[in-house]
């Protein structure tokens, strides 16, 4: 009878935990989830096809570093209650917030058109003109924060988050070589010596893993969600699911496209998924649609977290929960962002190949300054109190900063001087 | 018509001069940093902006030779 009853009770304790993290979650898992966007799911795409299996070991390093940065901005919203925008003009004065402001608008509108540029591939594919897949998404992103709260938003947005695991069971279907993957992708090592292609994809990985994006959008979305202090260690958790989970979907799409198309020289997944549908038609349209999904979660998180930044910086109320007489500005910022980004996909002859490559090295460009300003700020005692950085976390930090300026820095010298690393 | 094109004139000058407005607000009320500006801090700031109008230089030549090869 003892031992029944301690079971049930331990059986409750595990199913409130399980409730609790369901209740929590939210924030972490969709940023990360997100960030294999049409840009990402693309990249990855690239990868499989240019190098096979042989990079898998560079995207599991990704995971502490896309953790480690992501992490910190929990910490940041819940203890202060502040999107990272109004973070960075509170903390380092008006010339510094409003280089962050204007750069995020910039990077997340030019990441807004390649999500529409992927969304429309990815349609396409399945012979549905642009301008209906353009109208539609704005439709279908207008319905979801006009008629609800963050809590409905989010569990929408939780959804297609599960879609985005399609590419799991795509990989299990073109039947990959184990042992390959293990000898192949396991070992660090850089496949044909390093050079300025390889050098190029490193970055071009690293570029979609963490985006200045992400930053913003998770501290906007933990003050949003209204996580305090005692949540920090459920955020941290969620945040380290979605890391893994993130990565491991970028691994299966290299598998994926590493096993049915190495060695094709592809410029989109659309067109590498488009191929695939000649190899296996159901493959080729699981594939199709979930970087549709990928294209329409990356969008409805970079649009939103541009109308949050700008909220908290002018002060505008800037809340999914507000209606829109409340909010209208948030919600006017949300849409011409939605909108313009598609209708750039539909202007003729647009360079949206140029603007899809420039996006990543932008961000990546980029990202040093992001990164050094929330850990600058994860360090001021008065701000971040006793919820600051420990001395293993500025280490692991600092690593991550320097790891990311000098990759951006060998990546400018190799624009410059070409034959450099050949 | 000329009255409703007036409307929308008086309505796009208050827009802008309403945000401007607001800039001018929000530099005032942002002119002077919260964290503390210690040695790191103010070299970390530094480094920053040279390194940040280096890699601009970069990408705007980059740019600019990528759009002049088209």
């Amino acid at each position: 009878m003892k031992l029944l009853s301690k079971t049930y009770y331990q059986y409750r304790k595990i199913w409130k935990t399980i409730k609790l993290y369901f209740i929590l979650s939210g924030p972490g898992l969709i940023v990360m989830v997100a960030d294999n966007d049409a840009g990402g799911i693309t990249t990855y795409a690239a990868t499989g096809a240019k190098f096979g299996y042989h990079l898998i070991w560079f995207l599991l390093l990704l995971i502490p570093v896309a953790y480690y940065v992501q992490e910190m901005t929990v910490r940041l919203g819940a203890v202060t209650k502040r999107g990272h925008a109004e973070a960075i003009f509170d903390a380092f004065g008006s010339f510094w917030g409003w280089f962050s402001l204007l750069d995020l608008i910039l990077v997340n509108w030019l990441t807004l058109i390649t999500e529409f540029i992927g969304m429309t591939a990815a349609l396409h594919i399945f012979g549905v003109p642009p301008y209906i897949t353009i109208i539609l998404v704005c439709l279908l992103m207008g319905i979801m924060v006009l008629k609800g709260r963050y809590w409905t938003w989010e569990k929408i947005a939780l959804l297609f988050c599960a879609l985005n695991l399609v590419y799991i069971p795509a990989a299990f279907m073109v039947h990959p070589s184990i042992p390959a993957i293990l000898q192949e992708g396991l070992i660090p090592h850089f496949p044909g010596g390093f050079n300025s292609t390889l050098f190029f994809f490193l970055m071009a990985n690293i570029g979609t893993t963490i985006a200045p994006w992400m930053l913003f959008f998770q501290q906007s979305a933990v003050v949003d969600k209204g996580m305090k202090e005692k949540d920090i260690p459920w955020g941290k958790f969620d945040t380290l699911v979605g890391a893994i989970l993130t990565i491991i979907v970028a691994i299966f799409i290299v598998i994926v496209v590493g096993a049915t198309l190495k060695g094709v020289e592809i410029e989109s997944a659309a067109q590498a998924f488009s191929a695939l549908r000649l190899y296996n038609q159901h493959l080729g349209t699981m594939l199709a649609i979930g970087l549709f999904n990928a294209g329409l979660l990356g969008a409805i998180c970079i649009s939103l977290a541009s109308s949050w930044a700008f909220g908290e910086v002018f002060g505008w109320a800037h809340s999914l929960n507000s209606k829109i007489k409340e909010a209208s500005w948030f919600y006017t910022n949300y849409f011409i962002t939605l909108i313009s980004a598609g209708l750039i996909v539909l202007i003729p002859k647009a360079p949206l190949v140029l603007i899809t490559l420039f996006v990543q090295v932008v961000a990546v460009t980029l990202l040093p300054a992001a990164i050094v300003f929330l850990l600058l700020l994860l360090n001021d005692k008065k701000i971040m109190g006793e919820y600051k950085n420990t001395l293993w976390q500025n280490m692991i930090g600092t690593t991550i900063v320097l790891v990311i300026v000098t990759l951006s820095t060998l990546y400018g010298i190799s624009i410059l001087f070409p034959t450099l690393f050949n | 018509m000329w009255a409703r094109l007036d409307l929308v004139l008086t309505k796009i000058a208050y827009f802008f001069q309403y945000n401007f407005a607001k800039v001018r607000e929000i530099n005032h009320k942002y002119a002077h940093p919260r964290i503390q500006m210690s040695g790191g801090v103010k070299l970390s700031l530094l480094f920053l902006r040279i390194y940040l109008l280096f890699l601009v230089v970069l990408l705007v030549y980059k740019f600019a030779t990528l759009v002049g090869a088209r």
